[in-house]
């Protein structure tokens, strides 16, 4: 294993998101949404799209603001807050957001590698002017988490000479970089070339195989039905139903969950 | 020919100094601009950003040979005496910041909005994204206009001469009110500014096509260790 999981070694969630609450202008985009996710865990998020999904995952390493409810990661306290009273959006501290954004990483839909640098040099960018690792210790590191993403032979290529599944695992390999105990995932295989969808699906179910925590926003079903350990479904900003990936697609309890799994599956 | 000859130690003089008070202004500019605009990413930080954006339309909004007038001739009334080659140096760099900060700006902002959030998404702080991240990119983006600008800039040093700075245009009307050969005098000098303008411009766009991120291939691989 090339990353490291810290066993359990407190029972709490790993993630916990409670009644989180936030609206654009009048545009309610979550609505007291809550969700718990365990250490090591492969949470899975579906939904029609405007359901909050990637608004979700985004709140929970402060590229969002929430207006309402808490979010603690790893023991930090992200958001804390009453509902809202005075229209202001509840701002985490500067501390406690840099402390959740080094535990939690982040691979983005469209890949945002930074044009500028190699696939090592992105990978390594952070372990070097973050974690002031020497640059050697970091592109050994760097070509290992390459290697395992099966790109051990494009480490000196820039992102432009690389395909799109090559990026992706690129960034894959750049958040794993910084050791996250989790790693969210936002639509990562929808900007892609159909061929290219299952290169990127594998790396990331080897990585669920490896025990990493990991909460995932897709519209790969095969993906969902197969690797997560939970699936939630999600609609209008509100959480419909959760269950083991077998209870959601084979007997879901709540219509519009079997609606949108029919759209999914049946586009026709 | 030996009348050319004889001009061309006090030209050369001359045209030093242009370059030195282009450089140096320049050096100036960048450096402000930049600071500017970094200051005015960020409108609501009102205590900052309402002073720069003073700043910035008070001098695009005046002559720069006025902004030269002022800090040789009207400083001195508020008890600032600045030596001309100084007061030629601060008011151009002034004038340039202004307007090399909107291309910052701009060019800043030209980065993706997605690089900003992957960066800060691995932990990089404010500074670390900016410095490593956005200004590679964003300076990329500026380089064109900046180049313009830094052209612009030698040319306009000539208006030093209305404050005595004996650059390159002012050696050259000492000689012209001597000897009376304006037309002689003249097209040196207008050699002499081309001589440093054209190369510099080509240089620029040399340096342009370098840089291009998709002539970017990658290094022959060093041997794994």
């Amino acid at each position: 294993m090339v990353f490291t999981v810290d066993e359990a070694t407190n029972k709490s969630p790993l993630i916990q998101a409670k009644n989180v609450t936030k609206s654009y202008g009048d545009l309610p985009v979550l609505h007291d949404f809550s969700l718990d996710v365990d250490r090591g865990e492969v949470v899975v998020l579906i939904g029609p799209s405007g359901s909050g999904k990637t608004t979700f995952i985004r709140t929970l390493n402060g590229l969002e603001t929430i207006d309402s409810g808490r979010i603690s990661i790893n023991g930090t306290v992200l958001a804390d807050s009453k509902p809202l009273d005075k229209g202001k959006p509840h701002k985490p501290n500067h501390r406690s957001l840099q402390k959740v954004r080094l535990d939690v990483g982040m691979v983005f839909q469209q890949f945002n590698l930074f044009p500028h640098l190699t696939a090592a040099e992105n990978v390594m960018e952070a372990p070097v002017w973050v974690r002031k690792i020497p640059q050697k210790d970091a592109r050994k590191r760097a070509l290992e988490l390459l290697d395992r993403m099966g790109l051990a032979d494009r480490a000196d290529h820039y992102p432009h000479e690389l395909s799109g599944g090559q990026q992706q695992r690129v960034a894959i390999s750049r958040s794993l970089a910084m050791d996250p105990v989790a790693i969210l995932f936002d639509e990562v295989t929808s900007a892609l070339d159909p061929e290219l969808v299952g290169e990127v699906l594998r790396a990331m179910r080897q990585l669920a195989a490896d025990g990493m925590t990991m909460i995932v926003v897709t519209h790969e079903m095969q993906f969902a039905r197969q690797v997560a350990d939970r699936v939630v479904m999600m609609a209008s900003g509100r959480l419909v139903e959760a269950g083991t990936p077998e209870q959601i697609f084979a007997s879901p309890t709540d219509p519009r969950t079997a609606k949108f799994l029919q759209s999914v599956v049946h586009p026709q | 020919m030996g009348e050319i000859a004889s001009w061309l130690p006090s030209l050369l003089t001359g045209l030093g100094v242009t370059v030195e008070l282009t450089v140096f202004s320049m050096v100036f500019g960048l450096v402000v601009g930049l600071v500017l605009a970094t200051i005015r990413l960020e409108p609501r930080n009102r205590w900052l950003y309402i002073p720069a954006t003073i700043y910035i339309e008070v001098i695009r909004g005046t002559p720069l040979i006025l902004q030269l007038f002022f800090a040789y001739f009207a400083l001195p009334a508020a008890g600032i005496r600045l030596d001309p080659f100084i007061a030629g140096v601060l008011a151009l760099g002034i004038n340039y910041s202004a307007y090399l900060s909107e291309v910052f700006r701009s060019s800043i902002k030209a980065v993706p909005h997605g690089q900003w959030e992957a960066a800060s998404s691995i932990g990089m702080p404010w500074v670390l994204v900016m410095w490593r991240i956005i200004l590679p990119q964003a300076g990329r983006i500026a380089l064109p206009a900046t180049g313009n600008y830094f052209i612009a800039l030698f040319k306009d040093s000539a208006l030093a001469s209305t404050i005595s700075v004996t650059e390159l245009l002012f050696s050259g009307q000492i000689l012209a009110a001597a000897s009376f050969n304006y037309f002689g005098i003249y097209a040196v000098v207008a050699v002499f500014y081309l001589a440093v303008s054209y190369p510099s411009s080509l240089g620029l766009r040399a340096l342009e096509r370098r840089l291009e991120l998709s002539r970017r291939k990658a290094r022959p691989k060093r041997v794994a260790a």
